[in-house]
């Protein structure tokens, strides 16, 4: 039997794994014990054999009881790897990112990883569960909580003009005109996406907001009383919604045409 | 004040962040009903459509050394005593607890050996139950849920293929012990 998940939806029923995992655990804890740890060490996700994330948490989780075993250990680190692969080294891709932030973001994830794993040998922890739901996704929630704690404590700033007075840069000033970043074409190469993530990246944060719904494809402003748009959800005018849009635009396109001249 | 500004930030964006199918309508769905996090859940959205992340290098020194650290420290967290809640209760103390719980004793029996199907038993059977054991309901289930998989980990003494184990329905465990209908109709509402 595969332990049911216990923790409750923000609609109050009860969560169940994706059918993928479950049809996995299932296959999987009919395995031996040599056999299952072979499995979990296959580092490729193609790999047919791959262990997904979310099922060698299970293994970890229901070892509450016999964690000194070396079978436990070994799966614990396997799962411990994982993590500090999926979290970006010190080593920043365009220069402008704080070596030192990355660091300590990487630093600080882990560890409330690993917090979330002791609390949850004391006692069922039942926020664990969003990770045997989608690893990757709820890993990528842990990392942004803790990366905005960190620039909180570091006070950072990263503008590159006076966001009241509307004054840009000399180095950015330009006009955004009409200017799509996720054009597809642009997108569907690698330099490219990097490129404009590391440009969003430093972005101030209402901006880089604008940016996202924009992306999502939300209006910014609509005569439908009934439709949600950027202004309504950032609470501001349609004016300052778009003006703010024309200066991320400016950055964006500072940055891409810098990346083209490197 | 409506339900949904009681759900905290934290679980807000959690279950957000492992919705099955994230795009313009699931952020818009939860931007009308959480707007109090709407910046954490537009940086969230932004954060979720980055490609995934991978170091292929070897790993470091100071990388082993912290995935040391930390199986160090878990290793040596004892998990929490949970109580023989219900392998230690003496003849007696079944036979209230099943009458308390309004049940045939044979049924505390079978939670006593985990032959029952947790998913299968209602809630509010499962609060009473541990509140009978002025145990939480967490802890409980913990226990309860606990046997099945362990003791498919404690088979592999010879890395053999374990025996699937056979669990009983809460509702058929109530046929079996002769619970009349009308009361296996309140037991399953949890009305007891």
């Amino acid at each position: 039997m595969i332990n049911p998940l216990q923790k409750h939806t923000l609609d109050g029923r009860l969560y169940s794994r994706r059918s993928i995992i479950e049809a996995k655990l299932v296959e999987l804890v009919s395995l031996s014990r040599d056999e299952l740890i072979t499995r979990c060490a296959i580092e490729q996700k193609d790999d047919p054999d791959y262990v997904p994330s979310e099922c060698l948490l299970y293994f970890i989780r229901s070892s509450r009881t016999d964690s000194s075993n070396t079978y436990f250990e070994r799966l614990y680190k396997l799962l411990a790897e994982r993590v500090l692969r999926s979290l970006p080294k010190a080593e920043s891709l365009n220069g402008k990112t704080t070596s030192l932030s990355k660091s300590a973001i990487r630093e600080k994830v882990f560890g409330g990883f690993v917090d979330l794993l002791v609390s949850d040998r004391d006692a069922y922890l039942d926020k664990l569960d969003y990770y045997e739901i989608n690893f990757d996704d709820a890993l990528k929630k842990l990392r942004l909580t803790v990366q905005n704690q960190i620039w909180k404590e570091e006070n950072r700033s990263t503008t590159l003009y006076d966001e009241e007075t509307g004054d840009l840069s000399t180095a950015v000033e330009r006009a955004a005109g009409s200017f799509d970043p996720f054009n597809a074409s642009a997108f569907a190469d690698d330099d490219y996406r990097l490129c404009l993530y590391a440009a969003i990246d430093i972005l101030p944060p209402e901006q880089r907001r604008i940016i996202e719904m924009l992306r999502q494809g939300i209006p910014i402003d609509s005569k439908e009383p009934n439709v949600l748009t950027i202004a309504k959800a950032l609470g501001k005018s349609e004016k300052t919604i778009r003006t703010y849009r024309d200066k991320a635009y400016a950055v964006i396109r500072a940055a891409l045409n810098e990346g083209e001249e490197v | 004040m409506p339900a949904e500004s009681q759900h905290s930030c934290e679980d807000v964006l959690y279950a957000f962040a492992i919705e099955p199918k994230l795009g313009r309508d699931t952020l818009e769905k939860y931007l009308r009903n959480y707007p109090q996090y709407a910046d954490e859940l537009i940086d969230l959205s932004f954060e979720l459509s980055r490609e995934a992340y991978v170091d292929e290098a070897p790993l470091s020194c100071e990388d082993q050394a912290l995935i040391d650290r930390a199986w160090q420290r878990h290793s040596e967290t004892a998990p929490k005593e949970i109580m023989p809640l219900l392998s230690t209760l003496s003849v007696a103390e079944q036979r209230a607890l099943a009458q308390y719980l309004d049940v045939p004793r044979q049924v505390i029996t079978a939670f006593r050996e985990c032959r029952v199907e947790l998913t299968s038993v209602p809630t509010p059977f499962l609060e009473r139950f541990a509140s009978a054991l002025n145990s939480t309901l967490d802890i409980l289930m913990n226990m309860l849920s606990r046997q099945p998989v362990s003791d498919l980990g404690r088979s592999y003494k010879a890395d053999a293929r374990p025996e699937a184990q056979t669990l009983v329905t809460f509702e058929q465990l109530l046929i079996d012990a002769d619970v009349p209908q009308d009361k296996r109709v309140l037991l399953m509402k949890g009305e007891n």
